[in-house]
């Protein structure tokens, strides 16, 4: 049975809020605990998400192929393990598998904590408009030209509590052969109780 | 932001939260900001406005017994109840209530499915069961029963069905209100209604005999706020051995008369599924000269572009369950009295498959011609791909992520009615200054309720500005599109709240005499006006003076 108190228990959300920049070490203290993902969620249509992907599987999280339909991933899996307990994930997907995603979050205690928009290859570049945790968002200034690799590690530090949030825009080379005609959305969802920051849509 | 239920003082909501907390324990009983974020509309024209469409709290019980109490305290204390059971309903506003202030009654907690029967076709669920929970039930238990599931499948059975959604397999089971076979509800007095043969306490046929005896009171239920209802029972089609689909092009405009004419014949026999209407001439609308005849209504300009492009002007896609051998005949039956109809008609196979598709045939796109048909739904199989439309994408660029509504107006069910509903919505989105393509010469019904068409007025927010005031303007324009399409005689069937006083202005038939028979109504059985006020445009008499209130 649903035990919807104990998933949605959590700390007061934090408003999202500009921050003044930090060193990163000073926000995330070397050793600090971070949340531990259990899924990595990528859209295998994009060569963006693939080699983020890529990066995230050699840190050690299980990687969930998808493309167009969650609903495998849904019926298969998430759901199955949600019914038990709310779990940490991240990807980086289209907007619609976000949504879907986020809203089945809802409804069992887990929230999006960490949102980031890959705009498209315009003029050889990429617009990325990123929120949430301060020390993660910190983590990706300046995003080097390999950003797939940079985003891969901050995903998987994301800090735990009721961290400071932070929003930033950055620019980077895109790749030339993106084929892709949309953004690309890469995010964080974990339990209300673990990471309290909500970073709305 | 905490509020409170109009009319309601602090002192007295902080007792009703108690008395909430009393009776389904206060673990269940939401209201901080952060619970609340879920009952949102995400898609609200109106989101973070002064005016938002937001509860004061919300209550999750398990039970029927719990429902009654949250039912007899919000009596006691005038608290506005919006009962969701999901809250999935996308496109009509989700979880947001009628009233802003409301106590939003969560029923996800009663999730449990209470009968599947697979012999006499039919289940009994509580409003917390999805039709893919539904769906896990039938194939954990090796069911021969299909659901038929709306697109996508997480909503509820019940919610979808009090909010006349619709499906995509046989035309009976396509009517999800309709196909249902009985339900219990909690009166706005905490008192358990049964209706149907559920209202004989030993009846062995509850799910089988809908009607009971006498006046039928479940229509009051339908997108009604008589009562909040907590079991419904559901006619689930049997699991057919085949599946096959087919599909019929006409040459001429005017050839979509006797098409339409065979295709209504075949459904209305049984013979076929949901059949998908279309245009092979959308391509088209890239060319100019096409194009501008296609705005113009030009029909003998439109005919010889189409003609020399080798392209048909309208497309049917049919499919068929049953049998190998009776999917077949029927189809072959189909292109008979097709052909006999409208010369020059083709014909192509689809696919003929033995039941049920595997995943892989489920997800395959390719077959013998292209199709727009989400095969999954057509197999009784819930999906979650429907959410395309929100992303902002080059086919999408408003962003429906932004916001998001539903119109579909009733259109009449012939090719005479479809001609001149695209040349009416046309004309009246031209007037709106509505920038969109849609509606337009090539514009095809559905037929998701097996005796009924159903158009879009398809157009998203006028100029693509999402800001607070283009969301404003652009839902004054969705206001006048109603009432132009209500002196036209185009209704529209479902509606998000901050549009259903506007639907039900439609509705006008001798000065508004079914808005005061249900208002009359509704006083006379819920006199605090409790049960979801302003639903459908149905207002009680405490909440009354609110009518209209969101134009403002």
């Amino acid at each position: 049975m649903l035990n919807r108190r104990d998933l949605l228990r959590g700390a007061a959300t934090l408003p999202a809020l500009a921050m003044t920049p930090m060193p990163f070490d000073a926000a995330l203290g070397a050793g600090a605990p971070v949340l531990e993902l259990e899924r990595f969620v990528f859209d295998v249509r994009f060569a963006e998400a693939g080699a983020i992907a890529k990066h995230v599987a050699h840190l050690g999280v299980a990687l969930s192929p998808v493309a167009d339909d969650l609903m495998t991933l849904w019926y298969d899996d998430l759901d199955l393990k949600w019914r038990k307990a709310p779990m940490a994930l991240a990807g980086v997907t289209l907007e619609d598998a976000l949504f879907v995603l986020e809203t089945f979050a809802l409804d069992r205690g887990m929230h999006v904590v960490y949102r980031g928009e890959h705009g498209l290859v315009e003029d050889g570049r990429i617009t990325h408009r990123l929120a949430g945790p301060a020390a993660l968002i910190e983590r990706l200034e300046p995003l080097p030209a390999d950003w797939e690799s940079a985003l891969a590690k901050a995903l998987t530090e994301c800090p735990l509590g009721a961290p400071q949030t932070a929003r930033a825009e950055l620019v980077t080379d895109g790749a030339p052969l993106s084929l892709r005609d949309a953004p690309l959305y890469s995010w964080i969802i974990a339990p209300r109780g673990v990471v309290s920051s909500r970073i709305e849509s | 932001m905490a509020i409170l239920p109009p009319g309601v003082s602090a002192e007295s909501f902080a007792s009703a939260i108690r008395e909430f907390q009393d009776a389904i324990g206060r673990e269940w009983v939401f209201t901080s900001d952060d619970d609340l974020y879920s009952y949102r509309d995400h898609f609200s024209y109106i989101k973070d406005q002064p005016n938002e469409l937001i509860p004061s709290a919300a209550v999750g019980p398990d039970t029927t017994e719990q429902v009654q109490a949250i039912v007899r305290t919000a009596n006691k204390y005038k608290i506005p109840l919006y009962a969701i059971s999901t809250g999935k309903n996308f496109a009509y506003g989700g979880p947001s209530p009628n009233v802003r202030g409301s106590v939003t009654v969560d029923l996800k907690r009663m999730n449990r499915i209470l009968v599947c029967d697979d012999k006499r076709h039919f289940a009994l669920v509580e409003p917390g069961v999805s039709y893919i929970d539904l769906y896990r039930h039938i194939q954990a238990n090796k069911l021969n029963v299909w659901v038929d599931t709306p697109d996508p499948g997480w909503g509820s059975l019940i919610g979808n069905a009090m909010d006349h959604g619709i499906g995509y397999t046989m035309g009976y089971y396509r009517d999800h209100f309709g196909a249902h076979t009985g339900m219990e509800v909690v009166l706005p007095n905490g008192e358990i209604l049964r209706t149907g043969m559920g209202a004989m306490p030993a009846s062995q046929s509850w799910q089988e005999y809908r009607h009971g005896y006498g006046p039928d009171p479940c229509g009051l239920f339908g997108q009604g706020n008589f009562g909040i209802v907590t079991k419904m029972g559901f006619r689930l089609m049997p699991a057919p051995e085949h599946w096959r689909n087919g599909l019929v092009t006409v040459p001429k405009r005017q050839d979509l008369i006797p098409l339409i004419e065979a295709v209504n014949y075949l459904c209305d026999l049984s013979m076929c599924g949901e059949p998908w209407y279309g245009s092979p001439l959308m391509p088209l609308m890239g060319n100019t000269e096409f194009r501008d005849a296609a705005l113009a209504f030009n029909e003998s300009a439109m005919d010889r572009l189409a003609a020399s492009a080798n392209l048909h002007s309208w497309q049917v896609e049919l499919q068929f369950y049953g049998s190998e051998r009776t999917t077949l005949a029927n189809w072959e039956y189909a292109q008979e009295l097709v052909a006999r109809k409208v010369p020059g008609a083709r014909f192509t196979n689809g696919e003929s498959l033995k039941t049920p598709l595997t995943r892989e045939q489920i997800a395959n796109t390719t077959g013998p011609y292209p199709t727009n048909m989400r095969r999954n739904i057509t197999q009784g199989v819930p999906g979650l791909g429907i959410w395309y439309m929100t992303g902002r994408t080059e086919r999408n660029p408003n962003a429906w992520n932004e916001t998001h509504i539903g119109l579909f107006s009733l259109v009449a069910r012939s090719g005479e009615g479809i001609l001149k509903a695209q040349k009416d919505f046309a004309d009246v989105a031209r007037r709106m200054e509505m920038p969109s393509l849609f509606p337009n010469a090539l514009q095809t019904p559905v037929n998701w309720y097996q005796f009924a068409f159903l158009m879009g007025n398809g157009f998203g927010l006028g100029g693509g500005d999402t800001s607070p005031a283009g969301k404003l303007k652009a839902t004054a324009k969705l206001r006048e599109v109603l009432r132009e399409n209500a002196k036209l005689g185009y209704g529209d069937y479902r509606a998000p709240p901050i549009l259903q006083d506007d639907v039900a202005d439609q509705y006008s038939f001798n000065d508004f005499v079914l808005r005061r028979f249900t208002e009359q109504l509704k006083d006379a059985i819920d006199p605090n006006g409790i049960i979801s006020p302003g639903r459908a445009g149905v207002w009680p008499a405490p909440f009354r003076s609110m009518r209209g209130g969101m134009r403002s």
